[in-house]
């Protein structure tokens, strides 16, 4: 056996998260008692199916769930040691952007069509560095220059229309990175890009990694991606972690039903396979969920304790943790 | 990097097509005749005192009922006079003043109030945009007319009253409107990634918001002079505006009114020019919605 990889202590410490959403037809529970740790310089993967609360789990840690209706209502989300639910709004403000931030998925939406994009990366800049003149634009010209835009100095002036959609994920990417934070989440960032573009971007990602030591959470629902970008992973199902493991523990050795479906899901080249594999069934209605393993009407391996109890995270191999029965 | 200082020089393209394009617009029909009249309704009301060839004021016993120099009368009045000798081409001159002082005010203060209410309402939304959109229901529900009668009685009729009367009910459109626009872009994403950069909420209406809202902003401000310029007209042909014997063209319509089959010229011609005015705050309003819409705005 490889040897395991101990992180050292944890940037981010997510304990026990729970975001509800309370709508007129019941409480949606779309994170339900997540805990994952993000290492300084490691890049923590995300993967789950839409509606898995991949999305929401982002925007919690962030303090910025969708109002009204979404409501933080447990857990910990120790960054640096501080407890940011604790937080009042104004001291959370100043993690946002400086310390953590976030790229979206859509860098046609995601940037102010009326402001150049050189505006908009020094915004962050003015607002937490309250730096101007040549300080600022310098600053500036360097994010850019970090997400690899050609002639940086130049582009300052343009518009967002007057830029292509991988141009733009790139400024988007210089927006979060213009303050230095030390945790970036990156939602899907490449979903609205075309493969060769995406692999470009993901490639710059890694480097600007590399060069500013940023620990990265990798939301994303393929796997390819988060195989070549991540350190571990954290696999969402329904709103809860159902399995945590290096990114080679994972691939060669998942435990939970869902993660050997969804792993077996993925086309492989150094394999001849007739048919790919698919899980059957939804993901539940997180609408007033039954007791018991969420995963449980979809599991081929299903047996009576998964309808009765709900399974634990439970260590399977050291750094592995999986929440299913059969596991015990 | 041995750019100097501050920001760096806009880069300058295809200058030629878009100054060629600067031009073109003065060659639009829609947009030159009514831009002309505003322009006008402006120079007249600033010159009023150099343009008018008579005092507004002034009576003359001896030169009333002049018809205009077209219709047999001289050239000492080219519009005629009414039935105290008063030069109708100078009250109209004159009357211009009142007009465009009380749109400017009127669009300032609505516009003001309609915009901060809306932005409010649209980017909080909850209980704040239930209050305030009812209350714009009110407001939109209320006959304008009446609150301004109310007003001039207990007020008594002043420049200051008609600006009060018309501003009272005179947000709500732009509340509503701009309400809207808000509920689409409270959405965006650009909005969701200004939070997460850490702005305030406060600051993200001002400076993520607000500039995305100015176009519909714009075109709702031109739509309104016409609006605006009516009602004031409205007022003071009822008699609950700007008191005589200060020149309106409201009001002149209204004197000429029992005079209108022998003396027509006392109330055709300023109705004439609110009419004109009107027509070319709209047209210029329909040109800007045009112009601006966001998705001819870029080719």
């Amino acid at each position: 056996m490889e040897p395991v990889y101990r992180w050292p202590q944890p940037l981010l410490q997510v304990d026990d998260l729970r975001t509800y959403f309370y709508t007129r037809r019941g409480v949606v529970k779309a994170v339900d008692g997540v805990s994952f740790s993000v290492a300084p310089g490691e890049t923590l993967g995300i993967v789950g199916e839409s509606g898995s609360g991949k999305t929401m789990t982002s925007l919690s840690l962030l303090r910025l769930v969708p109002q009204p209706g979404g409501k933080i209502v447990g857990g910990k989300i120790l960054f640096e040691g501080v407890d940011l639910l604790q937080l009042s709004e104004e001291e959370m403000r100043e993690y946002r952007g400086s310390k953590i931030s976030m790229i979206l998925q859509d860098p046609m939406a995601s940037l102010n069509p009326v402001y150049t994009i050189g505006e908009q990366v020094a915004e962050p800049l003015r607002q937490h560095q309250h730096l101007a003149g040549k300080t600022l634009w310098d600053q500036v010209t360097e994010a850019l220059r970090l997400l690899r835009i050609p002639s940086p100095r130049e582009r300052l002036e343009n518009y967002p229309h007057q830029m292509s959609g991988g141009m733009r994920q790139r400024v988007v990417g210089g927006i979060a990175i213009s303050c230095r934070p030390k945790l970036i989440i990156a939602d899907e960032p490449t979903t609205a890009l075309d493969a060769t573009i995406q692999a470009q971007y993901l490639a710059l990602l890694k480097d600007l990694q590399r060069q500013t030591n940023v620990a990265m959470i990798f939301v994303s629902h393929d796997f390819g991606i988060v195989a070549r970008m991540c350190d571990r992973v954290a696999v969402m199902y329904a709103g809860k972690i159902v399995e945590t493991a290096t990114v080679r523990e994972l691939f060669s050795n998942p435990q939970h039903p869902y993660t050997i479906g969804l792993v077996n899901s993925v086309p492989r080249l150094d394999r001849k396979v007739e048919r790919l594999a698919s899980i059957e069934g939804q993901p539940p209605a997180l609408l007033n969920l039954p007791p018991g393993c969420r995963f449980a009407p979809r599991c081929y391996a299903v047996f009576d304790r998964c309808h009765v109890a709900e399974p634990p995270s439970i260590e399977a191999a050291p750094e592995h943790f999986a929440a299913c029965w059969r596991v015990a | 990097m041995d750019v100097a200082l501050g920001r760096p020089e806009l880069v300058v393209e295809a200058g030629a097509a878009r100054s060629q394009r600067r031009w073109d617009i003065f060659l639009q029909l829609n947009f030159c005749l009514p831009a002309a009249m505003l322009l006008l309704l402006v120079v007249s009301a600033i010159f009023a005192t150099q343009l008018a060839p008579y005092d507004p004021l002034h009576t003359s016993l001896t030169e009333r009922l002049r018809p205009p120099a077209f219709a047999g009368g001289t050239q000492a009045h080219l519009l005629g006079t009414d039935k105290l000798g008063r030069d109708v081409l100078s009250r109209i001159i004159f009357g211009s003043r009142v007009s465009l002082t009380v749109s400017l005010v009127v669009i300032l203060i609505t516009a003001s109030i309609g915009t901060a209410l809306g932005i409010l309402g649209g980017y909080l939304g909850g209980w704040v945009d239930g209050l305030l959109m009812r209350i714009t229901d009110i407001s939109l529900a209320f006959p304008g007319i009446l609150i301004a009668l109310l007003l001039a009685v207990t007020l008594g009729p002043s420049l200051t009253t008609v600006v009060l009367a018309i501003s009272l009910l005179g947000w709500a459109p732009y509340a509503r409107l701009i309400r809207g626009e808000v509920l689409k872009l409270r959405t965006a994403d650009f909005v969701l990634q200004a939070r997460i950069m850490g702005c305030s909420s406060l600051r993200i209406m001002v400076t993520h918001i607000f500039p995305n809202i100015v176009n519909p902003l714009l075109i709702l401000a031109t739509l309104s002079v016409g609006l605006i310029i009516l009602l004031e007209s409205t007022l003071s042909f009822l008699g609950a505006g700007i008191p005589p014997p200060i020149a309106t063209w409201g009001s002149m319509v209204s004197d000429g009114r029992s005079l209108i089959d022998t003396a027509w010229w006392i109330s055709f011609f300023p109705g004439l020019a609110i009419g004109l005015v009107v027509l070319s705050g709209n047209f210029l309003g329909d040109w800007l919605r045009d112009r601006l819409d966001p998705r001819l705005r870029q080719i």
